[in-house]
Order: structure tokens, then sequence, then C-alpha cells
């Protein structure tokens, strides 16, 4: 059994593997992206804001799994031409959706630097893009953070869906595991002990991340009960789940 | 209540809506019959293929649809009398140049997760082989040009989306290739129940006695939607060897 | 193919499905919202005997996959006991998202301030009654937003469902994708529905938090 158990769980690090890369790749394309589309949210020129808005809402709106099967099933002859495999897709779909989710977020971020730095930018005679260079993005910084870190756990979650269009994650490789043993139990609790094992320290570093840039940087809500109020009526830009 | 565990339509052996209880082709034939005569309502259990295996077998759902033997899922499960016999075959697109398994390597090759092949083929090719959950994903895979071979039976020629393609050639199989064992490259393909259920297998071969004696089987030959001289071979009435 | 002939040739393999989704959003939001209330409760009656499992509990569900979670509960836990593929879904759904109702109702303890919860200690109620009295009818406005917006959450949520065997939307779709093998525009139809669900949804959810951001002293 035990024997059974150590085979089981170098098959299912193989999955775990592919599981990181995708969820690393994801993570890189959504933050450039996101940070674009919040910038873009902010920008003085109507037409960017109008475009980050739809973006936001369209990729909102639809679930991770449907946006897959039709990208990987409905496009698939023109993926094939252009050599773009499942875990290309799946990178794709991700990025798209997780990156709207954290354009918002990154775009909260950014709306709550308050007007008197914009201000002194501009008496400043910087332009709009200077003063975003140098003065609100660094302030911007640190709250990102672990609302970043906060994201790539919810991508290695949602990583698992991508099992669905043939990529080879770590779900995936379970299915296939249990296809050969029929043994659901033991090995998605392997399954979910991996899991736990990856997600686990990023929870806890994103805490204590968020703790300090609240402790040393005094940016962030002052009392518990702003902090609450704050949870309460941003519930919308966060994906649940 | 009979409640059926599919993974989806293969004309002509079994077809899956619209409805969500709609069970239709040759074997839907036998177990709609079967249900008739029993006054059984017929409740479907639409999911993957491998999850219909764990679905029997725990007893969610009575009865799975038609599935290959071997003598590892013989120990979870009681096999029914076979519904019809296909064979393993190399589904590609006619442009390509096969010429036997080791033309294979190195290029994508599809196939479905859960089948008595599926580990011969992992071994053969390695991480670069394609595992879809349902044998119309691997076969769209095919159709759009993402996998260059798909791995399955013959009977998926007459499926959607393959069957509504010009170009795909079948290239059969011979012993030992894929390191595969003779013995299955050509399957019957049976009903399969838990192995606490043996009476439900009986009385589904009894069904199966009664209408190959009122010729009704005959007439489901003739209907299963398939095109024209389409070979189903029925093989002669008989379980495998059953460890349970 | 004209969009008539698509959407009549498509509309009896979604329409089923779109029932079985509004079943599992219905189902998952009801266990989300009352689950969640329970979580937020035990930790903040801090009953020493119930904190601990919380906590943990709390913790490995928040850290593991929503597809995971039903997997486990239809196939890992259903070996054991029958469960059926629209109680997995529910049950699973609404357990994952739980956990993130419980940091809500937490968060709308918060919002009303302790000096309230003092003057229910000090006339003789005790913490269980400061909370039912007190509390939980304070915070209702604040957490209609968050609420609102799990249920919207799940109606997307509720496409994992196919993975265990329920026939919801996307399946629906799917089976007339696999049977007339045309995918493009069932995918698009699909989109658009999601689309035209939660978009409102959401935006009634942002009106309410900005109306909540504006009238609250802090």
């Amino acid at each position: 059994m035990l024997n059974d158990l150590g085979s089981w769980t170098a098959i299912l690090l193989g999955g775990l593997v592919v599981t990181i890369q995708l969820a690393a790749i994801s993570l890189v394309l959504s933050v450039l992206l996101s940070a674009t589309i919040a910038i873009m949210s902010i920008s003085p020129w109507r037409l960017l804001r109008i475009f980050a808005g739809l973006y936001v809402d369209i990729f909102r709106s639809i679930p991770i799994l449907a946006l897959a099967i039709s990208a990987y099933f409905g496009l698939g002859s023109t993926l094939a031409r252009l050599g773009i495999t499942s875990f290309g897709t799946a990178v794709g779909v991700l990025t798209l959706i997780e990156g709207a989710y954290l354009a918002e977020l990154y775009r909260g971020s950014l709306e709550s630097i308050r007007t008197p730095q914009w201000d002194a930018g501009a008496s400043l005679g910087l332009s709009w893009t200077s003063t975003l260079r140098h003065v609100i993005l660094p302030q911007a910084l640190p709250p990102a953070i672990p609302i970043t870190l906060n994201m790539t756990i919810a991508i290695i979650k949602d990583s698992s869906l991508v099992s669905l269009i043939a990529v080879n994650e770590i779900t995936n490789v379970a299915n296939q595991l249990i296809a050969v043993t029929f043994q659901p139990v033991e090995i998605y609790a392997l399954v979910a002990l991996l899991y736990l094992a990856l997600i686990l320290p990023l929870s806890q570093a994103s805490r204590v991340i968020e703790g300090y840039v609240a402790r040393r940087l005094g940016i962030g809500p002052r009392t518990e009960r702003e902090r609450a109020l704050r949870q309460l009526t941003s519930a919308s830009e966060l994906k649940v789940g | 209540m009979l409640t059926i565990a599919t993974y989806g339509s293969a004309v002509p052996l079994i077809t899956v809506g619209p409805g969500a209880n709609q069970i239709g082709g040759l074997s839907g034939a036998w177990a709609n019959a079967f249900a008739a005569d029993y006054g059984l309502q017929v409740k479907l259990l639409q999911t993957t293929f491998s999850s219909s295996l764990l679905a029997v077998q725990q007893g969610k759902a009575d009865i799975g649809a038609p599935v290959y033997y071997n003598p590892n899922r013989a120990k979870s499960y009681y096999y029914t009398y076979p519904v019809d016999i296909e064979s393993l075959v190399v589904f590609t697109n006619k442009s390509f140049s096969y010429s036997g398994p080791s033309s294979l390597t190195g290029h994508k090759v599809a196939t479905v997760t859960g089948y008595v092949w599926t580990p011969y083929f992992q071994k053969f090719f390695g991480s670069s082989l394609q595992l879809y959950s349902s044998a119309t994903d691997a076969a769209t895979a095919l159709k759009n040009g993402q996998a260059e071979a798909y791995l399955d039976a013959d009977i998926n020629y007459f499926n959607a989306p393959l069957s509504l393609s010009p170009d795909i050639a079948l290239h059969p199989v011979s012993a030992n290739d894929f390191g595969i064992p003779g013995g299955i490259i050509a399957n019957e393909s049976y009903w399969i129940v838990s192995c606490s259920e043996k009476e439900l297998a009986n009385e589904m071969n009894a069904e199966r006695d009664r209408l190959e004696a009122n010729g009704k089987w005959q007439t489901f030959l003739g209907q299963t939607g398939a095109p024209a001289g389409t070979p189903i071979k029925s093989p002669p009435l008989q379980s495998p060897a059953e460890f349970c | 193919m004209t969009i008539l002939d698509l959407l009549s040739g498509l509309l009896p393999y979604i329409l089923p499905g779109a029932l079985v989704t509004l079943e599992i959003s219905i189902g998952a939001w009801l266990v989300s919202a009352s689950l969640g209330l329970v979580l937020a409760l035990i930790r903040d009656l801090r009953n020493p005997v119930l904190q601990l499992p919380a906590v943990v509990s709390i913790e490995v569900v928040r850290a593991l996959p929503q597809l995971v979670i039903l997997y486990i509960i239809f196939f890992g836990l259903g070996s054991a006991i029958n469960v059926d593929s629209l109680t997995a879904a529910i049950v699973g759904l609404g357990i994952s998202d739980a956990v993130f109702s419980a940091e809500y109702y937490r968060a709308g303890f918060l919002t009303v301030a302790a000096t309230q919860r003092d003057a229910g200690l000090s006339i003789g109620l005790s913490p269980l009654q400061v909370s039912r009295f007190i509390i939980i009818p304070q915070t209702i406005p604040f957490i209609v937003p968050p609420l609102l917006n799990s249920f919207v959450g799940l109606l997307k949520s509720a496409t994992l469902a196919a993975a265990v065997g329920a026939p919801e939307l996307l399946y629906g779709a799917r089976n007339y994708m696999e049977t007339t093998g045309q995918v493009g525009p069932p995918a698009l139809v699909i989109m658009a529905i999601y689309i035209l669900a939660t978009v409102p949804l959401t935006r009634v959810v942002r009106r309410l938090e900005r109306r909540i951001r504006s009238t609250t002293r802090v």
C-alpha cells in the first residue's frame, strides 16, 4: 500500500510541475495585461477607458470552462495552424479571464491614491504619464503585492479546470491514474495534499506582506472597521472561489 | 428507475439525447426494451468515460454503457452478453502517410482516458500523448489538426465529428503494434453492472435472449443509424470470465 | 445556418441545462450563505472547542480548487455513501464558497461598533444573544452586495458540475456540439447567455456597494 502511495505521488508530482508552469506563465502575462488595462481605465483618454471597461465586463462574465472549451474545440483548426497547443490555449484563457479580475483590483489600488497626489504632480508641471510613473505607481506598488499573491493562488486553483481540455496538469493526471487503479479516495487525498503544500505557503506569505504594508508603510485602512467596510464594498472586484 | 451511466454518443452503438434521459442506438434499444418490459423509467447519468466506470462501481448508476473487458476490470464489474465487436484502428487525415506505429513517433497523437489500450499507449508515446476525457473531444482534436492521429475503435468513424469529415482514413492495427497483445485489439463491448448487481445483468441477458427469439434484435441492427452497409458484428451470446 | 435555425436546434439541448444551472447556483448559494454564517459565528464567539477545527477547515477548503472539491465529494465520499451529481455539485460548490462568505460575515460583524456589543453584554445578554439580536441585524445591509456577488460567481462555477455528471448549461451545449459537429456558433451563444445574465447582476452589486460606501460613516 505504501509502495503504491509512493509511486502515485511520483506520478502526480509530474502533473504538479505542469500546474506550476501553467500558473507561472499565466501569472506573468496576467500581471502585464492587468497593469496595462488598469492604467488605461484611469487614463484621461475616453477611448482607452471604454475599451478597458468593456474588456473587464466581458471577461469577468464568462466562466473559465466555457471559454476554454469554446476556444480549444471551436477555434481548434486555427489554433492548430498557429501551432498553439492545449497548454498554450490554457495559458491564453487563464490570462484573459484572471487578468480581467486582476485589472479591477489594480484599478481599485490606483484609485485609492487620492487626487492631491495627482494635483501635486500637475503642479510640478509633470504630464499625466510622468505623474503616473513617478508619483502614483510607486505608491500603488506595495499593496499590489498581496493582491497579486492572492491572484496567484486563484490561478493555481483555476488551472485545474484546463484538465478538461487535455492539459496534463495534476488534476488530469490524477483522473488518468484513477481510471486505471479505481482508487479515487487515496488519489484525491494525495492531490489535495499537494495543492495544500503549494498554496498554503503562498496565502501565509500574502497575509504577512499585507500586514507589513499596512503597519510599516501606513497604507490602507486604519481601523479594523475601515478594513471591514472596504472588504464588503469591493466584493464585486474579487473572484470568489 | 433504471439509471444508466453514459459517456457520450457512439453511433451506431449508442446515442445519447437530445433529452436528458433519452438513449438510442443498438445498445440503447436493448436497454429501452428491457426497461419497457420491467416497467422501469430510464434515467441517464451523463459523464465522461472513466467517470462512468466509477459511477457503476460506486452504485451511482445501475448499469454502465458498454465497455470492453479486461481481467482487472472484471474484478470490479460483472459483464452481460456482448452488444457488438469492435476493432482498434488508427484514424488519420488521408494526407498523413501512416506506415505503422513507428510512423507516429514524434507526432501528436490523441486518445481517451480510461480505455483498455490507454496504458499501452502511455508507455509507447510517453508524455506527448494527448489524453482527452471523451471520444468526441479526441476526434475533434484530429479534425482540427491539433492531433495528427486518433486511436480508438472503428465504430467512431460513424460519429460526429469524424462522420462529417471526408478526409479521414482508417488504418488497422496488428498484434503487438504499440505493445498491445493481439488478444485485445478486437474487443466485444458489454454492459457492466457492479458486482453486487449480478441479478440485473442476468435479467438483461434474459431480455437479449427474448429479443433474439422474437426477431427484434435483427430489426434493431437494421435501425442503428449507421450508413447503409455498415457492418455491425453481433458476436455470440456469452459473457466473458467473471471474477466477482 | 441562420440564427433562428441555430437557436431552435440548440434550445432543446440547453433549456434543461439552464434550469439545472439555476438549481445548482441557488442550492449552492443557500449552502454558502448558511454555512458561512455558522463558520463566522464560530470564529466570532471564540468557542474554544470549535475554533481550531473551524479555522483549519476554512484554510484547507480555501486552498483547494473547486473542481477537486467536487471530485472529492462525488467520487471520494461517494464511494462510501451514495451521493448523486446534483447534490455533490450543490454541496461542493456551496462549501467552497462558504469559506469566502464567512469572511464577509466577519467583516460585517466588524462594521458594527464594538460599543454596540459592549452595550448588549452590559445589559446581561449572552454573547450568542448579542450576536443574534444586535450584531447580525445591523450587518444585513452590508453583506447584501457580497452575498449577491457570490451568487453571480456560483452561476459561473456551476459549469464545473458537468465534470461530475450534472447536465448543466455548458454540458447541454456540448451535447449539441457533439451531435451536429458545430462548435463555434453554439459556443458564442453560450458565452452571450452568461454575459447577459451576469453583467446586469454585477452592475446592481456595484451600485449597492457605491451607495454603502458613500452613506456609511467610517
